[in-house]
């Protein structure tokens, strides 16, 4: 494709997204191992094609918009399975989660450690990554940033259950790390034509490796609760693709239960879309999965596709349990 | 071949390793050219169509089972897609109609139930999307892997880690915001395959995402990111599935005619 290509593309997108483009174009040139001139001429016009607000559904935002998210939402999972363990720098947190602690088995504590030590990681990462983009990373106090009783600061919120009864907590935990997963999903597109896109797509995988053990976890603990499936997939949407819960006990009010399943139906909201868009090369062709000719018999098509949540479904996911408000 | 720098034939895996080589791949790659990988880089394990064949007889089979992969566009990198769930869904397939299927406990077939229904749908899906500029099916060797639960299980685990490599390696190649989004849609479901695998042969508790031992598919634990390979990485993975010699992979023809 020549350049001459790109003004009449730049016209069909809407002007706020133009002055993003041209900014990433140059962070491309900046960063391209095969140099400016080649990506110029092939691969800038074709990113630019995709990026009309019409093919992704949201307005863009730039890479460091999207790394700063990242960080909020990473350093939530690292704060929180910090206090889980008990090795949170706020004593409270910490005196919290003991009673839920002293219930795990030694094989729980080794698959909750390796959540924390990598959502630490992660956010030393994306901390990196932000400072290696020009950018400031944010330093989050985790005291003065979360709650997760999801109470924003009063912490006696509705999921406070978390710290007694290790089944809501798995509920929870499984709740947290598919919204990890959804919500890398929905911001991958605007890193197309970055290098920040390989290493966002290889944290969103490793999130998804550890909801599928989370979910293995709860089915294990209730195996005739078959919507929790032992590949760790998802089947269906909203509440239902949350998994049945405990039941309500003296630990875990029924108020509990219906805030996580609330929570649950904005989590997998549309969860169970079986339409997905491919572009051939000339034109976007949708395809319903669900009628697909030569499907295994009994297959529900919509384990086989994780959905992308928007960057605005997830702050209302997680802003009950972040006090200040995200902006 | 004609001397040309915007095409790259690879003939067996070693080449992939020779710096000549592959900063002739990374330059097609960069030019929009196009990489060859001719039937040998599949048959890299086996002996009876490898280097030691007779010349003849190899070069027909070269000029009648030649894989084109164009990876400088979406529709190559989804036909490399498309071969790898080929792969998968072949081995599932397989894997439930076996009788050491029969030695799974009821959460094992159920797992192995799963990830064949997904697979094949990611086949049939991909297949779909392509339409006419698909590659054509290839038949794949799993002698032995369905010996027992263990060879079925590991299997299916390398498989899917290859998968999740070969995706997030890919990812940067796609020129699409859709291709992209449905290239994500798959991978982390892949990625879910492979932890709950690990976790059905684990112990520990830690399998499900021990990037200590995923090296080979490209991950990296010091930083917590998830496996990653470009395709001439993933390709020496897939060989020895790839059936060369029963049923001969017949995937495209190749855009200049080899002269050996």
């Amino acid at each position: 494709m020549s350049t001459q290509n790109t003004l009449p593309l730049l016209d069909g997108i809407e002007p706020e997204i133009v002055q993003t483009l041209v900014t990433r174009r140059e962070a491309i040139a900046r960063t391209s191992k095969f140099g400016a001139a080649a990506l110029a001429a092939a691969t800038v016009p074709v990113a630019l094609a995709g990026l009309a607000r019409s093919a992704y559904g949201q307005a863009p935002t730039s890479v460091l918009g999207v790394l700063q998210f990242a960080l909020l939402l990473e350093n939530f999972e690292a704060e929180l399975y910090k206090a889980v363990l008990g090795s949170s720098a706020v004593p409270a947190f910490n005196a919290a989660f003991a009673p839920v602690r002293a219930t795990f088995t030694p094989t729980e504590v080794a698959t909750v450690t390796l959540l924390r030590d990598h959502e630490i990681k992660h956010v030393n990462f994306l901390r990196a990554a932000i400072t290696g983009a020009g950018g400031t990373p944010v330093t989050y106090d985790p005291a003065a940033t979360f709650d997760f009783t999801g109470g924003r600061g009063s912490r006696t919120g509705p999921f406070a259950p978390a710290t007694v009864d290790k089944l809501f907590l798995l509920a929870a935990t499984q709740g947290i790390e598919d919204t990890g997963v959804r919500a890398y999903k929905g911001q991958a597109g605007f890193l197309l034509g970055t290098r920040t896109l390989q290493e966002a797509l290889r944290i969103h995988s490793l999130e998804a490796k550890h909801a599928a053990r989370v979910r293995r976890m709860r089915r294990t603990a209730n195996p005739s609760g078959t919507a929790v499936r032992y590949s760790g997939t998802v089947q269906g949407e909203g509440a239902t693709a949350g998994g049945p819960l405990p039941a309500a006990s003296a630990n875990v009010p029924q108020a509990s239960l219906t805030a996580l399943t609330n929570a649950f139906a904005l989590i997998y909201a549309g969860e169970g879309n079986t339409t997905h868009t491919v572009n051939n090369g000339s034109a976007d062709v949708a395809l319903n999965a669900a009628t697909l000719p030569g499907l295994s018999s009994g297959a529900d098509v919509t384990l086989a596709f994780d959905e992308p949540l928007t960057r605005a479904q997830v702050v209302a996911i997680v802003q009950p349990f972040v006090i200040p408000t995200i902006s | 071949m004609q001397e040309n720098e915007r095409t790259v034939v690879i003939r067996d895996t070693k080449q992939l390793l020779r710096p000549a080589t592959r900063r002739g791949f990374l330059r097609a790659l960069g030019l929009g050219g196009t990489v060859v990988l001719l039937p040998s880089v599949f048959a890299a394990c086996e002996d009876s169509f490898g280097s030691e064949a007779a010349p003849e007889v190899t070069e027909a089979f070269r000029r009648a089972n030649t894989i084109t992969l164009n990876l400088n566009n979406d529709i190559g990198i989804f036909n490399f897609a498309f071969l790898l769930e080929q792969l998968e869904a072949a081995f599932y397939e397989q894997a439930v109609a076996s009788t050491a299927f029969q030695q799974l406990s009821t959460p094992e077939q159920e797992l192995i139930t799963d990830l064949r229904n997904d697979e094949v749908t990611h086949r049939q899906f991909l297949a779909t999307a392509l339409g006419s500029a698909a590659i054509r099916p290839a038949a794949f060797n799993f002698d032995g892997r369905f010996a027992s639960r263990d060879t079925i299980l590991n299997t299916a685990l390398a498989l899917e880690q290859t998968g999740v490599a070969a995706y997030n390696g890919a990812g940067n190649n796609l020129s699409n915001v859709n291709n992209l989004l449905v290239a994500g849609k798959i991978v982390s479901v892949e990625a879910r395959h492979a932890a709950a695998l690990a976790d059905a042969l684990d112990t520990t508790g830690v399998a499900y995402a021990d990037l200590t031992r995923l090296t080979a598919f490209g991950a990296d634990d010091a930083t917590a990111r998830d496996n990653v390979l470009e395709a001439p990485a993933v390709l020496p993975l897939a060989a020895p599935f790839i059936n060369t010699t029963i049923t001969p992979v017949e995937l495209g023809a190749l855009p200049t005619e080899p002269t050996a």
